[in-house]
């Protein structure tokens, strides 16, 4: 049997860049793997890329660290090995049995949207690129679901539910450049989060290839009490434990109506209390926002609400016209009951237009590192949670700015969604400023006891972190279902923070 | 920066809110045919990092799935032009000198 010498090779330190000259010269001496034909054979030669610009593209995501070594001419991990693009499961399988024998590390692809590193090749991987699987396979107008191949463009499948007077109430920002696949991988979180739930609330069933090749579906059901729910083996597994290949969903008609509201509160605290009162008081507005003073102040500048109250805060309610239109009013009494004043339609307005639009490219362009954390935390600690993050990572060094808002709110808490930005500086410098300021964030959070994670999932640099968010006990049976599905560890090597698959380990101990 | 460079930059950092324009029927769906990709290329080539062979002409010469993506690139960049002025300017009769960053 032919074997991969790079399968238990150990993914490179997480925050230390790698030389680009070495990844040039390590991609020469390699040249192309000899088991490229087999791949061939299996997709079709046209729908494989070997070349180095091909591998040169997908050798990143859209992980702050990729793009500050992007713009530093290099590339963030190594290359992978190839890229396969099956049409059909059957030729997805065929690939993952194909790398099972051949000890071939592996990598899902979606649209690289990710922003922990989860898609970077660490050990030359073949990387499977999963966006010829990008049909919609069914839409059950009764019972309100739709069945999709994990590889459809995020917009162009909600464009699909629209024409049809449906919306899947998924908008992630990344909903132009990401996978129906990839949200379900990462447990993703639209902005309308708060009204129709996180991803994991939306998968009713699933198609997800084994790491052998075996096809596993989880039956779309609207409820069952039938064993624990396999389908949350697999969201959020980030493809460890296999590749999700399709997914069933919860879809709903499009909204009669929306009512957008942007409010000044006297103070964050003031904000968070409403919000939590709004929730609880079992009102379910679609878009919630908190801004703290930076961000605030970055949006109202100038505005005369914001003189006297200097806190955002835009929230959407939809859905038939006169619920729509009570919901608003309800909330808007229970803000008001916390100070807070109406600042008029033009910041909601303003949101709208630009909900989908990143504000870090112009800094990351500028040589600036920006990055983001978001965490979730209950209501009862958040307040102080904010405060102790933002004095704590200001206490690392007074050139970070930091800003925060609060973007996906439920009854019992809120994700905490934090930017960081460094003028710019020698990149290690920042990566270790960085590195220390997600140590004290994710420590502080956990100490809170609240979750290092809200939608961005793990990948590979939040790995260090994962046992303390689970507890042994829970870390151990994440890694004994590694151990179980995919023993050599082949799939998505280095993330998740788990171990080589049992095989490795035990080949590495003699 | 000069202009060519920042624009490359731009499209390679930015999260592409302009590719859902590109064909889902197109039976070619790879990163490498976005825009974002093709301006990862192209700094590449234009930082000395990827040599200019058959294999770089050619991947920097599928611009065609990415026309779309023009009308609704936030920054109103066409990048399917930026990279074909460039691959005009790597293959005309200055093709041997140093490539104007």
């Amino acid at each position: 049997m032919e074997q991969n010498q790079e399968a238990g090779m150990d993914p490179p330190s997480s925050w230390s860049p790698v030389p680009p000259s070495r990844i040039a010269a390590e991609a020469a001496l390699r040249g192309t793997p000899a088991w490229l034909g087999r791949v061939e054979a299996i997709v079709g030669s046209e729908f494989v890329l070997s070349g180095l610009p091909d591998r040169w593209v997908y050798s990143r995501d859209r992980s702050p660290y990729a793009v500050f070594q992007v713009r530093n001419s290099g590339v963030p991990a190594t290359l992978p090995a190839a890229i396969a693009c099956p049409g059909t499961v059957q030729e997805l399988a065929a690939l993952l049995r194909f790398a099972r024998e051949h000890s071939i590390p592996v990598v899902p692809f979606g649209a690289g949207s990710g922003v922990l590193g989860g898609t970077l090749p660490v050990a030359r991987e073949l990387v499977i690129d999963l966006k010829r699987l990008n049909r919609v396979l069914d839409l059950d107008e009764t019972n309100g679901t739709v069945t999709v191949q994990a590889g459809m463009n995020g917009a162009q499948f909600e464009g699909h539910l629209n024409a049809r007077g449906f919306t899947s109430g998924h908008f992630p920002q990344s909903l132009h450049m990401s996978t129906v696949g990839g949200w379900a991988a990462c447990r993703s979180a639209g902005q309308n989060s708060t009204r129709y739930g996180k991803f994991e609330d939306m998968v009713l069933g699933l198609e997800v290839v084994l790491p052998d090749g075996e096809l596993l579906r989880v039956r779309p059901m609207a409820r069952h009490g039938a064993g624990p729910g396999l389908a949350s083996l697999f969201v959020g597994s980030e493809g460890a434990y296999g590749v999700i290949s399709e997914v069933t969903l919860r879809i709903w008609r499009q909204p009669e109506a929306r009512r957008g509201l942007a409010l000044a509160f006297p103070s964050v605290e003031a904000g968070l209390a409403a919000l939590r009162t709004t929730l609880q008081s079992e009102l379910r507005p679609a878009v919630v926002r908190l801004y703290d003073h930076t961000e605030s102040l970055q949006r109202t500048r100038g505005r005369p609400p914001f003189d006297s109250r200097p806190i955002l805060a835009i929230l959407e309610h939809c859905g038939l016209e006169p619920l729509a239109e009570l919901e608003s009013r309800l909330t808007c009494g229970i803000c008001e009951g916390f100070d807070a004043v109406q600042a008029g339609p033009t910041l909601y307005d303003e949101w709208q237009a630009n909900r989908f639009g990143s504000l870090s490219t112009p800094w990351q362009v500028k040589d600036y590192y920006v990055d983001t954390i978001e965490i979730v935390a209950g209501w009862s600690v958040l307040p102080g949670l904010y405060a102790a993050t933002r004095d704590a990572v200001l206490a690392i060094s007074p050139e970070f700015h930091f800003g925060t808002h609060w973007s996906h709110v439920y009854p019992e808490g809120a994700c905490q969604y934090m930017t960081l930005r460094l003028p710019p500086m020698p990149q290690q410098r920042a990566l270790d400023l960085l590195r220390n300021a997600w140590e004290r964030i994710q420590c502080l959070c956990l100490a809170a006891g609240g979750s290092i994670a809200h939608h961005h999932g793990i990948g590979l640099f939040r790995g260090p972190w994962l046992r303390q968010e689970l507890g042994t006990p829970g870390f151990g049976l994440l890694q004994a279902l590694k151990d179980c599905l995919d023993p050599q560890g082949l799939l998505v090597p280095g993330k998740l923070g788990l171990a080589a698959g049992a095989h490795s380990r035990q080949r590495d101990a003699t | 920066m000069n202009g060519r460079r920042e624009r490359l930059r731009t499209c390679a950092c930015c999260p592409n809110q302009c590719r859902s324009s590109m064909d889902p029927g197109h039976p070619a769906q790879s990163e490498s045919l976005t825009p974002s990709g093709l301006a990862l290329i192209a700094l590449a080539v234009l930082d000395g990092e990827l040599a200019l062979d058959a294999q770089c002409r050619a991947a920097l010469g599928r611009t065609a799935q990415a026309r779309p993506c023009v009308a609704l690139c936030p920054y109103g960049y066409d990048i399917p032009a930026t990279i074909d002025g460039l691959v005009a300017e790597l293959a005309g009769p200055g093709a041997g000198h140093a490539i104007e960053a």
